[in-house]
Protein backbone atom coordinates (compact mmCIF):
# COMPACT_ATOMS: atom_id res chain seq x y z
CA UNK A 1 0.00 0.00 0.00
CA UNK A 2 0.76 3.01 -0.48
CA UNK A 3 0.87 5.87 1.81
CA UNK A 4 0.33 9.75 1.15
CA UNK A 5 0.75 12.41 3.78
CA UNK A 6 -0.69 15.44 2.73
CA UNK A 7 -0.17 18.63 4.61
CA UNK A 8 0.88 17.14 7.87
CA UNK A 9 1.44 19.74 10.78
CA UNK A 10 1.54 18.58 14.33
CA UNK A 11 1.94 21.50 16.90
CA UNK A 12 2.51 20.21 20.88
CA UNK A 13 1.12 22.15 23.27
CA UNK A 14 -0.28 25.45 23.29
CA UNK A 15 0.08 29.11 24.28
CA UNK A 16 3.59 30.73 24.03
CA UNK A 17 5.53 27.72 24.43
CA UNK A 18 3.57 25.45 21.60
CA UNK A 19 5.99 23.89 19.41
CA UNK A 20 5.74 22.91 15.67
CA UNK A 21 7.02 20.10 15.37
CA UNK A 22 5.57 19.04 11.70
CA UNK A 23 5.23 21.69 9.45
CA UNK A 24 3.45 21.09 6.32
CA UNK A 25 4.92 17.95 5.54
CA UNK A 26 3.25 16.67 1.63
CA UNK A 27 4.82 13.04 1.52
CA UNK A 28 4.29 9.84 -1.32
CA UNK A 29 5.64 6.95 -0.22
CA UNK A 30 4.79 4.78 -3.81
CA UNK A 31 3.84 0.93 -2.85
CA UNK A 32 6.64 -1.51 -2.12
CA UNK A 33 9.59 0.88 -1.86
CA UNK A 34 11.99 1.35 0.96
CA UNK A 35 11.50 4.53 2.09
CA UNK A 36 14.07 6.84 4.05
CA UNK A 37 13.54 9.78 6.10
CA UNK A 38 16.58 11.23 7.72
CA UNK A 39 16.87 14.31 9.93
CA UNK A 40 19.26 15.09 13.07
CA UNK A 41 17.60 14.76 16.18
CA UNK A 42 14.42 16.53 16.96
CA UNK A 43 13.72 17.08 13.41
CA UNK A 44 10.43 15.49 13.88
CA UNK A 45 11.11 12.34 12.38
CA UNK A 46 9.59 9.97 15.12
CA UNK A 47 6.65 12.63 15.25
CA UNK A 48 6.38 12.07 11.43
CA UNK A 49 6.34 8.03 11.49
CA UNK A 50 3.73 8.03 14.24
CA UNK A 51 1.66 10.21 12.79
CA UNK A 52 1.05 8.27 10.08
CA UNK A 53 -0.73 5.04 12.12
CA UNK A 54 -1.84 8.32 14.28
CA UNK A 55 -0.49 7.25 16.90
CA UNK A 56 0.18 10.95 16.97
CA UNK A 57 -2.92 12.37 15.77
CA UNK A 58 -1.97 15.49 13.34
CA UNK A 59 -2.81 19.04 14.20
CA UNK A 60 -3.94 19.73 10.64
CA UNK A 61 -3.49 17.85 7.19
CA UNK A 62 -4.72 14.10 5.79
CA UNK A 63 -2.82 10.73 5.95
CA UNK A 64 -3.71 7.98 3.60
CA UNK A 65 -2.65 4.43 3.83
CA UNK A 66 -3.49 2.28 0.85
CA UNK A 67 -5.85 5.19 -0.15
CA UNK A 68 -7.81 4.80 2.94
CA UNK A 69 -7.93 8.28 5.26
CA UNK A 70 -7.00 7.11 8.40
CA UNK A 71 -7.64 10.75 9.84
CA UNK A 72 -11.24 10.30 9.04
CA UNK A 73 -11.80 6.82 10.35
CA UNK A 74 -13.09 6.29 13.69
CA UNK A 75 -11.65 4.67 17.29
CA UNK A 76 -12.77 1.45 16.29
CA UNK A 77 -12.32 1.69 12.25
CA UNK A 78 -8.90 2.87 12.95
CA UNK A 79 -7.72 -0.31 15.02
CA UNK A 80 -9.01 -2.71 12.97
CA UNK A 81 -6.99 -0.60 9.87
CA UNK A 82 -3.24 -0.70 12.37
CA UNK A 83 -3.55 -4.10 11.84
CA UNK A 84 -2.24 -3.71 7.83
CA UNK A 85 0.34 -1.01 9.07
CA UNK A 86 3.34 -3.15 11.17
CA UNK A 87 5.44 -1.10 13.45
CA UNK A 88 9.20 -1.54 14.84
CA UNK A 89 11.05 0.72 17.39
CA UNK A 90 14.41 1.63 18.19
CA UNK A 91 13.95 0.35 22.29
CA UNK A 92 12.21 -2.83 20.63
CA UNK A 93 9.49 -2.81 23.31
CA UNK A 94 9.04 -6.67 23.83
CA UNK A 95 6.39 -7.45 26.52
CA UNK A 96 9.04 -9.23 29.40
CA UNK A 97 6.69 -11.53 30.49
CA UNK A 98 6.18 -13.00 27.77
CA UNK A 99 8.68 -15.67 25.62
CA UNK A 100 9.45 -14.91 21.97
CA UNK A 101 6.70 -16.96 21.43
CA UNK A 102 4.34 -15.31 22.82
CA UNK A 103 5.76 -11.74 21.99
CA UNK A 104 5.04 -12.98 18.42
CA UNK A 105 1.34 -14.40 19.05
CA UNK A 106 0.21 -10.87 20.82
CA UNK A 107 -0.71 -8.81 17.87
CA UNK A 108 -2.65 -12.42 17.08
CA UNK A 109 -4.38 -12.60 20.04
CA UNK A 110 -5.00 -9.33 19.97
CA UNK A 111 -6.94 -9.35 16.44
CA UNK A 112 -8.55 -12.28 18.31
CA UNK A 113 -7.09 -15.63 16.26
CA UNK A 114 -8.10 -18.83 18.03
CA UNK A 115 -5.94 -20.71 19.51
CA UNK A 116 -4.86 -23.48 17.34
CA UNK A 117 -4.00 -20.82 14.58
CA UNK A 118 -2.14 -18.97 16.03
CA UNK A 119 1.06 -21.55 16.55
CA UNK A 120 1.57 -21.90 13.37
CA UNK A 121 1.91 -18.68 12.36
CA UNK A 122 4.20 -17.54 14.69
CA UNK A 123 6.05 -20.80 13.77
CA UNK A 124 6.36 -19.47 10.08
CA UNK A 125 7.15 -15.64 11.54
CA UNK A 126 10.05 -17.03 13.49
CA UNK A 127 11.31 -18.98 10.77
CA UNK A 128 10.87 -15.57 8.71
CA UNK A 129 13.41 -14.23 10.98
CA UNK A 130 15.93 -16.82 11.71
CA UNK A 131 14.81 -17.35 15.44
CA UNK A 132 12.90 -20.63 14.98
CA UNK A 133 14.88 -22.03 18.28
CA UNK A 134 14.93 -19.17 20.97
CA UNK A 135 10.82 -19.32 20.92
CA UNK A 136 11.39 -20.22 24.39
CA UNK A 137 13.19 -17.26 25.85
CA UNK A 138 12.28 -14.49 27.43
CA UNK A 139 13.70 -10.90 26.05
CA UNK A 140 16.14 -10.05 28.67
CA UNK A 141 18.08 -13.59 27.46
CA UNK A 142 18.26 -12.10 24.07
CA UNK A 143 20.61 -9.88 22.09
CA UNK A 144 19.68 -6.60 20.95
CA UNK A 145 19.56 -8.15 17.24
CA UNK A 146 17.36 -10.90 18.22
CA UNK A 147 15.27 -8.68 19.99
CA UNK A 148 14.64 -6.71 16.87
CA UNK A 149 14.27 -9.79 14.97
CA UNK A 150 11.47 -10.76 17.78
CA UNK A 151 9.88 -7.30 16.97
CA UNK A 152 10.12 -7.84 12.94
CA UNK A 153 8.14 -10.97 13.66
CA UNK A 154 5.67 -9.54 15.39
CA UNK A 155 5.13 -6.58 13.17
CA UNK A 156 4.58 -8.68 10.60
CA UNK A 157 1.84 -11.48 12.11
CA UNK A 158 -1.03 -9.50 10.84
CA UNK A 159 0.30 -9.65 7.39
CA UNK A 160 0.61 -5.62 6.98
CA UNK A 161 1.06 -3.79 3.63
CA UNK A 162 2.77 -1.02 5.69
CA UNK A 163 6.24 -1.42 8.26
CA UNK A 164 6.95 1.83 9.68
CA UNK A 165 10.39 1.50 11.42
CA UNK A 166 11.04 4.14 13.98
CA UNK A 167 15.25 4.06 14.40
CA UNK A 168 14.92 0.40 14.28
CA UNK A 169 18.68 -0.23 14.24
CA UNK A 170 19.81 3.04 16.28
CA UNK A 171 20.91 0.59 19.02
CA UNK A 172 22.03 -1.71 17.65
CA UNK A 173 26.01 -2.70 16.60
CA UNK A 174 27.17 -2.11 13.02
CA UNK A 175 27.39 -5.62 12.37
CA UNK A 176 23.49 -6.36 13.71
CA UNK A 177 22.40 -3.12 11.55
CA UNK A 178 23.72 -4.87 9.23
CA UNK A 179 21.85 -8.17 9.57
CA UNK A 180 18.82 -6.25 10.60
CA UNK A 181 18.29 -3.99 7.40
CA UNK A 182 19.41 -7.39 5.27
CA UNK A 183 16.29 -8.86 6.99
CA UNK A 184 14.24 -5.85 6.17
CA UNK A 185 15.18 -5.81 2.54
CA UNK A 186 14.47 -9.29 2.10
CA UNK A 187 11.17 -8.87 3.82
CA UNK A 188 10.49 -5.97 0.96
CA UNK A 189 11.70 -7.94 -1.58
CA UNK A 190 9.73 -11.42 -0.61
CA UNK A 191 6.29 -10.01 0.96
CA UNK A 192 6.22 -6.50 -1.42
CA UNK A 193 6.14 -4.65 1.86
CA UNK A 194 6.22 -1.36 1.75
CA UNK A 195 8.52 0.35 4.30
CA UNK A 196 8.72 3.53 5.66
CA UNK A 197 12.07 3.85 7.92
CA UNK A 198 13.20 7.05 9.69
CA UNK A 199 16.71 7.09 10.78
CA UNK A 200 19.52 9.81 11.60
CA UNK A 201 22.23 7.75 9.88
CA UNK A 202 22.91 7.77 6.35
CA UNK A 203 24.81 4.39 6.54
CA UNK A 204 20.92 2.97 6.83
CA UNK A 205 19.60 4.95 4.00
CA UNK A 206 22.73 4.28 1.92
CA UNK A 207 21.96 0.37 2.70
CA UNK A 208 18.63 -0.32 1.82
CA UNK A 209 16.48 2.87 0.82
CA UNK A 210 15.43 3.30 -2.73
CA UNK A 211 14.06 6.80 -1.80
CA UNK A 212 14.73 9.17 0.51
CA UNK A 213 13.63 12.62 1.98
CA UNK A 214 15.52 15.02 4.17
CA UNK A 215 13.56 16.24 7.41
CA UNK A 216 15.20 19.63 8.94
CA UNK A 217 12.96 21.33 11.57
CA UNK A 218 9.86 19.48 10.89
CA UNK A 219 9.95 20.56 7.26
CA UNK A 220 10.79 18.38 4.40
CA UNK A 221 13.83 19.92 2.76
CA UNK A 222 15.01 17.64 -0.21
CA UNK A 223 13.57 14.45 -1.40
CA UNK A 224 14.51 11.77 -4.16
CA UNK A 225 16.12 8.65 -5.53
CA UNK A 226 18.70 7.98 -2.65
CA UNK A 227 21.60 8.10 -5.21
CA UNK A 228 20.29 11.66 -6.95
CA UNK A 229 20.28 12.76 -2.91
CA UNK A 230 23.97 11.50 -2.23
CA UNK A 231 25.49 12.81 -4.99
CA UNK A 232 23.92 15.60 -5.35
CA UNK A 233 22.41 17.08 -2.31
CA UNK A 234 20.99 20.57 -2.64
CA UNK A 235 20.57 21.74 1.10
CA UNK A 236 23.01 22.30 4.10
CA UNK A 237 20.86 19.73 6.34
CA UNK A 238 21.42 16.72 3.47
CA UNK A 239 25.26 17.79 3.24
CA UNK A 240 25.67 18.11 6.76
CA UNK A 241 24.17 14.53 7.36
CA UNK A 242 26.15 13.32 4.10
CA UNK A 243 29.71 14.90 5.33
CA UNK A 244 28.94 12.27 8.03
CA UNK A 245 29.92 9.33 5.46
CA UNK A 246 30.83 10.76 2.53
CA UNK A 247 33.33 12.04 5.19
CA UNK A 248 34.43 15.60 3.15
CA UNK A 249 34.50 17.66 6.07
CA UNK A 250 37.23 19.01 4.58
CA UNK A 251 40.03 20.15 7.62
CA UNK A 252 40.71 23.66 7.72
CA UNK A 253 44.02 23.31 7.42
CA UNK A 254 45.73 20.12 5.96
CA UNK A 255 48.24 19.07 7.96
CA UNK A 256 50.34 22.01 8.75
CA UNK A 257 49.83 23.06 5.46
CA UNK A 258 49.03 26.89 4.62
CA UNK A 259 45.89 26.18 3.59
CA UNK A 260 43.89 29.32 2.16
CA UNK A 261 40.45 29.59 0.86
CA UNK A 262 41.43 32.80 -1.15
CA UNK A 263 44.08 32.36 -3.97
CA UNK A 264 47.13 32.47 -3.39
CA UNK A 265 49.35 33.52 -5.94
CA UNK A 266 51.67 30.54 -6.81
CA UNK A 267 49.48 27.96 -4.75
CA UNK A 268 48.57 24.75 -6.00
CA UNK A 269 44.88 24.01 -6.60
CA UNK A 270 42.75 22.43 -3.70
CA UNK A 271 39.79 20.61 -5.47
CA UNK A 272 37.15 18.29 -4.22
CA UNK A 273 35.77 15.73 -6.55
CA UNK A 274 32.72 13.95 -6.08
CA UNK A 275 32.16 10.96 -8.32
CA UNK A 276 29.75 7.92 -8.89
CA UNK A 277 28.08 5.79 -11.45
CA UNK A 278 31.18 4.18 -13.89
CA UNK A 279 33.38 7.03 -13.72
CA UNK A 280 34.42 5.78 -10.67
CA UNK A 281 36.38 3.10 -12.53
CA UNK A 282 38.27 5.33 -15.06
CA UNK A 283 41.27 6.40 -14.03
CA UNK A 284 40.86 9.80 -14.52
CA UNK A 285 44.00 10.65 -12.29
CA UNK A 286 46.24 9.09 -14.23
CA UNK A 287 44.79 10.42 -17.37
CA UNK A 288 45.24 14.18 -16.15
CA UNK A 289 48.40 13.51 -15.00
CA UNK A 290 49.27 12.38 -18.53
CA UNK A 291 47.30 14.44 -20.66
CA UNK A 292 48.07 17.72 -18.71
CA UNK A 293 51.68 17.06 -17.09
CA UNK A 294 50.32 18.37 -13.65
CA UNK A 295 51.29 16.59 -10.31
CA UNK A 296 48.22 14.96 -8.32
CA UNK A 297 48.29 14.73 -4.85
CA UNK A 298 45.76 12.66 -3.20
CA UNK A 299 44.64 14.98 0.04
CA UNK A 300 42.23 12.54 1.20
CA UNK A 301 39.18 9.98 -0.24
CA UNK A 302 36.93 8.09 0.30
CA UNK A 303 34.74 5.54 -1.28
CA UNK A 304 31.69 3.53 -1.22
CA UNK A 305 28.77 1.75 -2.84
CA UNK A 306 24.95 2.62 -2.63
CA UNK A 307 23.52 -0.67 -3.54
CA UNK A 308 26.16 -1.39 -5.59
CA UNK A 309 26.76 1.55 -6.81
CA UNK A 310 29.96 3.09 -6.39
CA UNK A 311 30.66 6.58 -5.22
CA UNK A 312 32.78 8.57 -3.66
CA UNK A 313 35.07 11.92 -3.16
CA UNK A 314 38.84 12.92 -3.55
CA UNK A 315 40.21 16.00 -2.77
CA UNK A 316 43.46 16.61 -4.58
CA UNK A 317 45.90 18.98 -4.71
CA UNK A 318 46.71 19.97 -8.64
CA UNK A 319 50.32 21.32 -9.04
CA UNK A 320 52.34 22.47 -11.89
CA UNK A 321 51.78 25.67 -14.31
CA UNK A 322 48.75 27.88 -14.18
CA UNK A 323 47.81 26.97 -17.19
CA UNK A 324 48.95 23.32 -17.20
CA UNK A 325 45.57 23.20 -14.07
CA UNK A 326 43.83 25.79 -15.58
CA UNK A 327 43.54 22.78 -18.51
CA UNK A 328 43.27 20.27 -15.99
CA UNK A 329 40.40 21.68 -14.18
CA UNK A 330 38.81 22.15 -17.49
CA UNK A 331 39.11 18.44 -17.97
CA UNK A 332 37.54 17.66 -14.83
CA UNK A 333 34.65 20.03 -15.49
CA UNK A 334 33.83 18.02 -19.13
CA UNK A 335 33.40 14.62 -16.77
CA UNK A 336 30.83 13.53 -14.94
CA UNK A 337 32.08 14.82 -11.96
CA UNK A 338 30.84 17.64 -9.58
CA UNK A 339 33.94 19.67 -9.34
CA UNK A 340 34.49 21.60 -7.03
CA UNK A 341 37.58 24.19 -6.14
CA UNK A 342 38.00 24.61 -2.17
CA UNK A 343 40.86 26.31 -1.89
CA UNK A 344 44.47 26.81 -2.61
CA UNK A 345 48.06 25.83 -0.53
CA UNK A 346 51.19 27.18 -0.78
CA UNK A 347 53.94 25.43 -2.02
CA UNK A 348 54.44 23.34 0.92
CA UNK A 349 52.37 21.40 -0.27
CA UNK A 350 54.06 19.02 -2.31
CA UNK A 351 56.83 18.30 0.47
CA UNK A 352 54.13 17.69 3.12
CA UNK A 353 52.27 15.19 1.34
CA UNK B 1 3.08 -21.38 78.55
CA UNK B 2 -0.41 -22.97 79.96
CA UNK B 3 -2.40 -24.96 77.46
CA UNK B 4 -5.50 -22.31 78.05
CA UNK B 5 -3.12 -19.62 76.69
CA UNK B 6 -1.86 -21.53 73.81
CA UNK B 7 -5.50 -22.50 72.62
CA UNK B 8 -6.18 -18.15 73.14
CA UNK B 9 -3.24 -17.55 71.21
CA UNK B 10 -3.94 -19.88 68.32
CA UNK B 11 -7.58 -18.32 68.42
CA UNK B 12 -6.51 -15.03 68.29
CA UNK B 13 -4.05 -15.92 65.32
CA UNK B 14 -7.04 -17.54 63.29
CA UNK B 15 -9.27 -14.59 64.37
CA UNK B 16 -6.19 -12.16 63.35
CA UNK B 17 -5.75 -14.05 59.71
CA UNK B 18 -9.51 -14.32 59.10
CA UNK B 19 -9.80 -10.37 59.31
CA UNK B 20 -6.45 -10.28 57.85
CA UNK B 21 -7.49 -12.53 55.04
CA UNK B 22 -11.04 -11.37 54.33
CA UNK B 23 -10.33 -7.49 54.71
CA UNK B 24 -7.30 -8.22 52.04
CA UNK B 25 -9.62 -9.77 49.48
CA UNK B 26 -11.98 -7.44 49.38
CA UNK B 27 -9.39 -4.59 49.32
CA UNK B 28 -8.07 -6.55 46.26
CA UNK B 29 -11.34 -6.96 44.40
CA UNK B 30 -11.79 -3.18 45.31
CA UNK B 31 -8.16 -1.57 44.83
CA UNK B 32 -7.56 -3.59 41.61
CA UNK B 33 -9.81 -2.15 39.33
CA UNK B 34 -9.82 1.10 41.00
CA UNK B 35 -5.55 1.51 40.86
CA UNK B 36 -6.75 0.51 36.94
CA UNK B 37 -8.86 3.49 36.67
CA UNK B 38 -7.02 6.25 38.36
CA UNK B 39 -3.90 5.16 35.76
CA UNK B 40 -5.67 5.13 32.39
CA UNK B 41 -7.62 8.09 33.00
CA UNK B 42 -4.94 10.54 33.84
CA UNK B 43 -4.72 12.88 31.19
CA UNK B 44 -2.78 11.20 27.94
CA UNK B 45 -3.50 7.81 29.38
CA UNK B 46 -5.47 5.47 27.05
CA UNK B 47 -8.40 6.10 28.45
CA UNK B 48 -8.37 9.91 29.59
CA UNK B 49 -10.89 11.14 31.84
CA UNK B 50 -9.40 14.21 33.58
CA UNK B 51 -12.68 14.87 35.46
CA UNK B 52 -13.29 11.62 37.23
CA UNK B 53 -9.07 10.95 37.65
CA UNK B 54 -9.22 14.15 39.91
CA UNK B 55 -12.52 13.00 41.92
CA UNK B 56 -11.15 9.62 42.58
CA UNK B 57 -7.72 10.71 43.34
CA UNK B 58 -9.33 13.07 46.09
CA UNK B 59 -11.64 10.59 47.41
CA UNK B 60 -8.58 8.31 48.02
CA UNK B 61 -6.20 11.29 49.27
CA UNK B 62 -9.10 11.46 51.60
CA UNK B 63 -9.28 8.16 52.85
CA UNK B 64 -5.67 7.68 52.72
CA UNK B 65 -5.05 10.96 55.20
CA UNK B 66 -7.39 10.04 57.79
CA UNK B 67 -5.79 7.80 60.75
CA UNK B 68 -7.03 4.31 60.57
CA UNK B 69 -8.34 4.67 64.27
CA UNK B 70 -10.07 7.66 63.35
CA UNK B 71 -11.71 6.01 60.39
CA UNK B 72 -12.74 3.18 62.33
CA UNK B 73 -14.51 5.03 64.76
CA UNK B 74 -16.23 7.63 61.87
CA UNK B 75 -17.36 3.92 60.08
CA UNK B 76 -19.14 2.37 63.51
CA UNK B 77 -22.64 3.19 62.08
CA UNK B 78 -21.62 2.03 58.57
CA UNK B 79 -20.20 -1.17 60.30
CA UNK B 80 -23.68 -1.58 62.32
CA UNK B 81 -25.40 -1.43 59.19
CA UNK B 82 -23.25 -4.12 57.28
CA UNK B 83 -22.59 -6.29 59.94
CA UNK B 84 -25.22 -5.85 62.66
CA UNK B 85 -22.63 -4.97 65.23
CA UNK B 86 -19.85 -2.72 66.13
CA UNK B 87 -17.90 -5.82 67.61
CA UNK B 88 -15.99 -8.50 66.60
CA UNK B 89 -13.82 -9.71 63.74
CA UNK B 90 -16.46 -9.16 61.76
CA UNK B 91 -16.91 -5.91 62.60
CA UNK B 92 -13.40 -5.39 61.98
CA UNK B 93 -13.40 -6.06 58.42
CA UNK B 94 -15.44 -2.96 57.67
CA UNK B 95 -12.75 -0.71 58.43
CA UNK B 96 -9.82 -2.74 57.59
CA UNK B 97 -11.21 -3.57 53.84
CA UNK B 98 -12.05 0.01 53.48
CA UNK B 99 -9.16 1.54 54.63
CA UNK B 100 -6.97 -0.74 52.38
CA UNK B 101 -8.75 -0.33 49.53
CA UNK B 102 -7.72 3.05 48.46
CA UNK B 103 -3.71 2.42 49.33
CA UNK B 104 -4.00 -0.97 47.25
CA UNK B 105 -5.23 1.29 44.43
CA UNK B 106 -1.90 3.53 44.65
CA UNK B 107 -0.03 0.52 44.84
CA UNK B 108 -1.14 -0.71 41.75
CA UNK B 109 -1.22 2.58 40.28
CA UNK B 110 2.28 2.85 40.49
CA UNK B 111 2.53 -1.15 39.26
CA UNK B 112 1.22 0.35 36.47
CA UNK B 113 2.87 3.16 35.54
CA UNK B 114 6.40 1.46 36.03
CA UNK B 115 4.99 -0.27 32.79
CA UNK B 116 7.31 0.76 29.61
CA UNK B 117 5.15 3.68 27.96
CA UNK B 118 6.96 2.18 24.50
CA UNK B 119 5.06 -1.43 25.29
CA UNK B 120 2.04 0.15 25.66
CA UNK B 121 2.36 2.05 22.32
CA UNK B 122 3.77 -1.00 20.12
CA UNK B 123 0.48 -2.76 21.62
CA UNK B 124 -1.55 0.54 20.57
CA UNK B 125 0.56 0.47 17.28
CA UNK B 126 -0.68 -3.50 16.41
CA UNK B 127 -4.72 -2.36 16.96
CA UNK B 128 -5.21 -3.12 20.28
CA UNK B 129 -8.35 -1.73 22.38
CA UNK B 130 -8.11 0.22 25.74
CA UNK B 131 -9.61 -2.31 27.36
CA UNK B 132 -7.08 -5.25 25.33
CA UNK B 133 -3.71 -3.01 26.73
CA UNK B 134 -4.86 -3.53 30.16
CA UNK B 135 -5.52 -7.24 29.92
CA UNK B 136 -2.52 -8.07 27.64
CA UNK B 137 -0.03 -5.76 28.36
CA UNK B 138 -0.27 -3.49 31.45
CA UNK B 139 -1.46 -5.53 34.09
CA UNK B 140 0.55 -8.79 33.29
CA UNK B 141 3.80 -6.56 32.63
CA UNK B 142 3.08 -4.67 36.04
CA UNK B 143 2.09 -8.37 37.99
CA UNK B 144 5.49 -8.47 39.59
CA UNK B 145 5.62 -4.83 40.71
CA UNK B 146 0.91 -5.60 41.96
CA UNK B 147 2.80 -8.52 44.36
CA UNK B 148 5.05 -6.67 45.80
CA UNK B 149 2.29 -3.96 46.30
CA UNK B 150 -0.02 -6.37 47.87
CA UNK B 151 2.45 -8.04 50.14
CA UNK B 152 3.14 -4.70 51.47
CA UNK B 153 -0.97 -4.03 51.79
CA UNK B 154 -1.17 -7.32 53.93
CA UNK B 155 1.43 -6.44 56.29
CA UNK B 156 -0.51 -3.17 56.74
CA UNK B 157 -3.46 -5.04 57.14
CA UNK B 158 -1.61 -7.41 59.92
CA UNK B 159 -0.76 -3.79 61.58
CA UNK B 160 -3.83 -2.26 61.44
CA UNK B 161 -6.30 -5.62 62.43
CA UNK B 162 -4.27 -5.35 65.81
CA UNK B 163 -4.87 -1.83 66.48
CA UNK B 164 -8.79 -2.86 65.23
CA UNK B 165 -8.51 -5.31 68.42
CA UNK B 166 -7.94 -2.03 70.68
CA UNK B 167 -11.52 -1.21 70.12
CA UNK B 168 -12.98 -5.07 70.49
CA UNK B 169 -11.78 -6.32 67.52
CA UNK B 170 -10.80 -9.93 68.23
CA UNK B 171 -7.63 -11.23 67.13
CA UNK B 172 -3.92 -10.92 68.15
CA UNK B 173 -4.21 -7.22 69.27
CA UNK B 174 -7.14 -7.54 71.55
CA UNK B 175 -5.48 -10.54 72.86
CA UNK B 176 -2.26 -8.29 73.34
CA UNK B 177 -4.52 -5.45 74.80
CA UNK B 178 -6.90 -7.42 76.92
CA UNK B 179 -4.16 -10.18 78.87
CA UNK B 180 -0.95 -8.21 78.57
CA UNK B 181 -1.60 -4.87 79.06
CA UNK B 182 -4.96 -4.59 81.11
CA UNK B 183 -3.82 -7.58 83.50
CA UNK B 184 -0.03 -7.43 83.10
CA UNK B 185 0.47 -10.10 81.51
CA UNK B 186 3.62 -9.48 79.49
CA UNK B 187 4.53 -12.91 78.74
CA UNK B 188 1.32 -13.04 76.38
CA UNK B 189 2.41 -9.55 75.29
CA UNK B 190 6.00 -10.89 74.16
CA UNK B 191 3.97 -13.97 72.78
CA UNK B 192 1.38 -11.85 70.47
CA UNK B 193 4.09 -9.96 69.43
CA UNK B 194 6.41 -12.84 68.31
CA UNK B 195 3.65 -14.08 66.43
CA UNK B 196 2.76 -10.71 64.82
CA UNK B 197 6.76 -10.51 64.13
CA UNK B 198 6.55 -14.43 62.11
CA UNK B 199 3.69 -13.21 60.47
CA UNK B 200 4.95 -10.40 59.10
CA UNK B 201 8.07 -12.26 58.02
CA UNK B 202 6.09 -14.96 56.16
CA UNK B 203 4.12 -12.31 54.19
CA UNK B 204 7.40 -10.73 53.31
CA UNK B 205 8.95 -13.66 52.05
CA UNK B 206 6.12 -15.63 50.12
CA UNK B 207 5.32 -12.07 48.30
CA UNK B 208 8.83 -11.68 47.55
CA UNK B 209 9.18 -15.13 46.15
CA UNK B 210 6.00 -15.08 44.32
CA UNK B 211 7.04 -11.51 42.53
CA UNK B 212 10.74 -13.03 42.13
CA UNK B 213 9.44 -16.50 40.22
CA UNK B 214 7.16 -13.62 37.99
CA UNK B 215 10.10 -11.93 36.73
CA UNK B 216 10.93 -12.63 33.70
CA UNK B 217 13.12 -8.93 32.83
CA UNK B 218 16.50 -10.48 34.24
CA UNK B 219 16.74 -9.24 37.47
CA UNK B 220 15.93 -12.65 39.04
N1 LIG C 1 4.75 14.53 23.18
C1 LIG C 1 5.46 15.63 22.94
N2 LIG C 1 5.18 16.77 23.59
C2 LIG C 1 5.88 17.91 23.35
N3 LIG C 1 6.88 18.00 22.46
C3 LIG C 1 7.21 16.90 21.78
C4 LIG C 1 6.53 15.66 21.97
N4 LIG C 1 7.07 14.73 21.16
C5 LIG C 1 8.05 15.36 20.48
N5 LIG C 1 8.14 16.66 20.84
C6 LIG C 1 9.07 17.66 20.28
O1 LIG C 1 8.94 17.66 18.88
C7 LIG C 1 10.21 17.80 18.25
C8 LIG C 1 10.43 16.65 17.32
O2 LIG C 1 10.57 15.47 18.09
P1 LIG C 1 10.82 14.05 17.47
O3 LIG C 1 10.81 13.06 18.57
O4 LIG C 1 9.87 13.82 16.36
O5 LIG C 1 12.29 14.22 16.90
P2 LIG C 1 13.20 13.13 16.18
O6 LIG C 1 13.55 13.67 14.85
O7 LIG C 1 12.58 11.79 16.25
O8 LIG C 1 14.49 13.19 17.10
P3 LIG C 1 15.45 12.00 17.60
O9 LIG C 1 16.39 11.69 16.49
O10 LIG C 1 16.15 12.62 18.77
O11 LIG C 1 14.58 10.85 17.99
C9 LIG C 1 11.22 17.89 19.37
O12 LIG C 1 11.53 19.24 19.57
C10 LIG C 1 10.51 17.32 20.56
O13 LIG C 1 10.96 17.91 21.74
MG1 LIG D 1 13.01 9.97 17.31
Amino acid sequence: MAISLQGITKIFGQGPTALKALDGIDLEVPEGTIFGIIGSSGAGKSTLVRCVNLLERPTSGKVLVGGVDFTALSEAELRIARKKVGMIFQSFNLLSRRTVFGNVALPLELARWPRERIAPRVEELLDLVGLAERRDAYPSQLSGGQKQRVGIARALANDPEVLLSDEATSALDPGTTQSILELLRDINERLGLTILLITHEMNVIKEICHNVAVIDKGRIVEEGAVLDIFTDPREEATKSLLSEIVGVNLPERFGGLDFSREPIEEGDLVVQLRFFGDVAAEPVMSDLIRRFDVDVNILTARIDHIRNVPYGTLVVGLSGEEWQRRDALEHLRSLDLTVEVVGRVGKALRTAV
Amino acid sequence: MSAKLFALLCSSLVDTLYMVGVSSAIAFIFGLPLGVVLLVTERGQIMERPALNRFLGSIVNAARSTPFIILMVLLIPVTRMIVGTSIGTNAAIVPLALAATPFVGRVVEGALREVDGGVVEAALAMGASPWQVIAKVLLPEALPAIVVGLTLSVINLIGYSAMAGAIGGGGLGDLAIRYGYQRFRLDVMFMTVAVLIALVNLCQGVGDFLAKSLRRDGRN
